[in-house]
């Protein structure tokens, strides 16, 4: 065979490539997903969608790792559950389980955030509009099932956290009119919150959730890449009429790839950092007859809810009963409603930010009430109002602090360290004030910790703003107002 | 048929329809040849058109081509158009009908299995102490396990009777607390949303609709007894 010939025959990868496109067509299928040109400098907020998708392939891989150690069930062992005792386990005798556990908890944490900036990246360039409105819907699909994914996947480790959130998460579809106790029952497999209700969540957040997104996921990716990135899109069209613009353009792959693979391995870092650095939490194992008096709290994203909740229960006693169904269903069904909604309410083809002042004003408001509400429902987590109120009273600003943090120790027959603070009388009687000053008063002291142990005793403790409050009524007089 | 004896990259055409090359003829505004109106896409019939066209106006040449030739048939044997039912019709109706059957019974299968049993089953009261261990108007958390589940009541001696109260807030079933000393007696609390109430469970403040679950309670022999949830 002459040189000229050995030189001509395809090498094995060839003959592999072959192969492929013969039997699957497989450079029609490359062709159809990076066979295009783009500018070149793409908006790095273009890869946030990439980002998600990471963040879920992430979750899949340490998912996967926890479920080989993680056991679904509620059995006892020694005053905890097999759940609970087979998360410590992951965390402290699994080689690396700490990494993983700490992975997929950030992970999902993360996953929470991007996915909803994703969703304001793209309301705020106007990529919902026609021809892409499916493209949205799935989209919104898809943070739904993010935010489901977070909840079920909250009760897994069964400690008084998870146990308490998903006790109040799963009463919420009971206010649903007429079919509310049936939704209730299927959620729960039960009245109450049981290992029934651990098993389900864990066939949901393993089996139902992942495949549900899975396909969801892949639809809207075809999607994506049947109709392009929207402003690259335009830019693409732009550049048909324009030599200039067109010799601006650049490969899709590898140029853009490339950069989307640096933003993902960033992502990959920051992540990597949160778990190396910040523990994922494991509270007390669960107690359903919550002897410790714990109080519970909500994960972080639930938190503009759970503000809302307190807030109309304060404020309107006694029209709560009526207002709280409203905020749990009718609330999330409008906002629901016009996510969904939004590529055939908002239809102008405009899509510049400047050109849609209502859409734009409206979604900023709306961001804007959730970060705010999200952040006083932070300060309300710690059971008490957060905030620094500059001239305090005693039944006003005290009180409610005392009875939401203190007296479940002191009060009573025999209260802790004989100290009551079910009232001022009681609470003056051991002298823990000095009027006038807050560095000669054992309350403060034990509520900064200047005189261990610190309270309320083994935390959540209160915060700053409490703190300061509190201050501020003994510098003024401790008085009885 | 392309080099390697197939159809080359058709299927893909079919599944994938070249977004590029759609998304351009899209962006050609034409008018329709027989409503007039603008429209974006293939062919000289706008969309609404091209449905209420007659069938030949619909049939691309390949697949007039591949049709097998239909021998005219007589006009006057034509049974009225409202008996009529194509083939294509029924088949299709008859796929999505026998598909639809599976999926509600698989659905119907998967909501009843999920569901528990709601019958009653009558729990056995069960003994929490004698009645003079419980002192006036303090409640006792105790336990009574109801279907294997542990649940928390509240168990009141009013100096006059006895009344077992489920220690779950009908708001939204967090654990309520007991305060004494509010209100010269005492009340229950929420630690998640405030509802509150009174030593009798009944409804105070805060959004819960409705006063505590009470639970059924029985004195025999001076000693009390719990059984399950009254509904």
């Amino acid at each position: 065979m002459s040189e000229q010939a050995e030189r001509h025959k395809p090498s094995s990868s060839e003959q592999l490539m072959g192969f492929l496109d013969r039997s699957a067509g497989v450079k029609d299928l490359w062709h159809f997903l990076v066979g295009h040109r783009v500018p070149r400098w793409v908006n790095p907020l273009d890869f946030l969608g990439a980002v998600s998708a990471f963040l879920f392939i992430n979750q899949v891989i340490t998912g996967i790792l926890l479920a080989m150690f993680y056991d679904a069930t509620t059995t006892p062992v020694g005053g905890a559950t097999a759940a609970y005792v087979s998360i410590q386990n992951i965390m402290t005798n699994v080689p690396l389980g700490w990494v993983v556990r700490d992975l997929h908890y950030w992970g999902a944490n993360a996953m929470v955030v991007i996915v909803f900036a994703h969703m304001l990246r793209v309301f705020w360039v106007g990529a919902y509009k026609k021809p892409r409105e499916l493209t949205w819907v799935v989209g919104v699909l898809l943070f739904s099932l993010t935010l489901l994914f977070a909840f079920t996947g909250y009760l897994l480790p069964w400690d008084q956290q998870a146990y308490w959130a998903t006790m109040v998460g799963t009463d919420m579809p009971s206010y649903v009119p007429f079919i509310g106790n049936w939704l209730l029952e299927l959620t729960r497999g039960g009245q109450w919150l049981t290992g029934v209700t651990l098993t389900r969540f864990y066939a949901l957040h393993v089996l139902i959730l992942p495949a549900a997104l899975a396909a969801f996921l892949g639809t809207h990716l075809f999607l994506v890449f049947r109709h392009g990135i929207s402003d690259v899109t335009s830019a693409e069209h732009k550049a048909q009429h324009d030599p200039v613009l067109r010799k601006r353009l650049v490969d899709f792959y590898p140029t853009t790839v490339t950069q989307m693979q640096l933003t993902i391995f960033i992502a990959a870092v920051v992540l990597l950092i949160l778990a190396l650095t910040f523990r994922a939490p494991l509270l007390a194992p669960a107690d359903p007859l919550n002897k410790a008096h714990y109080q519970p709290i909500p994960a972080w994203y639930f938190y503009s809810i759970y503000f809302l909740i307190d807030w109309v229960g304060r404020s309107w006693p006694q029209q709560a009963w009526f207002l709280s169904p409203f905020i749990i269903i009718v609330l999330p069904a409008l906002i629901g409603g016009l996510l969904f909604g939004l590529p055939w309410i908002d239809r102008s083809p405009r899509t510049e930010p400047r050109a849609r002042p209502m859409f734009i004003g409206g979604g900023v408001v709306g961001v804007a009430a959730v970060v705010l509400l999200t952040y006083l429902g932070g300060g309300l987590a710690g059971g008490v109002s957060s905030a620094v109120v500059q001239n305090p009273t005693f039944a006003g600003n005290v009180m409610p602090v005392f009875q939401a943090r203190c007296q479940v120790c002191h009060s009573g027959q025999n209260p802790s360290g004989g100290l009551d603070l079910t009232s001022y009388a009681s609470m003056k009687k051991l002298g823990v004030v000095t009027a006038g000053n807050p560095q000669q008063s054992l309350l403060y002291l034990k509520i900064t910790g200047a005189v261990p142990p610190r309270m309320p005793l083994g935390g959540p403790y209160l915060p700053k703003g409490t703190v300061q409050t509190i201050a501020n009524w003994i510098k003024q007089g401790a008085k009885d107002n | 048929m392309d080099e390697f004896g197939g159809h080359g990259d058709a299927w893909a055409d079919a599944i994938f329809v070249r977004p590029r090359y759609r998304r351009r003829e899209h962006t050609l505004v034409k008018t329709c040849t027989q409503c007039g109106r603008p429209f974006e896409g293939e062919g000289d019939l706008c969309p609404r058109c091209t449905l209420t066209a007659p069938r030949e106006n619909n049939v691309s040449p390949e697949e007039t081509a591949l049709a097998e030739p239909v021998p005219p048939q007589p006009e006057a044997e034509d049974p009225p158009e409202s008996m009529t039912i194509s083939r294509r019709r029924f088949l299709s109706t008859g796929l999505f009908a026998l598909g639809g059957v599976m999926g509600v019974g698989y659905l119907g299968l998967a909501l009843r299995y999920l569901l528990p049993n709601t019958a009653p089953r009558a729990v056995p009261p069960r003994r929490v102490g004698s009645a003079s261990s419980f002192p006036v108007n303090t409640p006792v958390l105790t336990v009574v396990e109801e279907n294997g589940v542990e649940d928390g009541v509240f168990v009141v001696n009013t100096g006059k009777d006895f009344v077992a109260l489920d220690f779950h807030c009908p708001h939204l079933n967090c654990p309520l607390n007991w305060y004494p000393g509010v209100d010269g007696i005492g009340r229950y609390i929420c630690p998640c949303h405030g509802s509150q109430f009174t030593v009798t469970g009944d409804h105070v403040a805060g959004p819960a609709p409705h006063a505590m679950w009470k639970h059924e309670v029985q004195v025999k022999n001076g000693q009390v007894y719990i059984g399950s949830m009254e509904s």
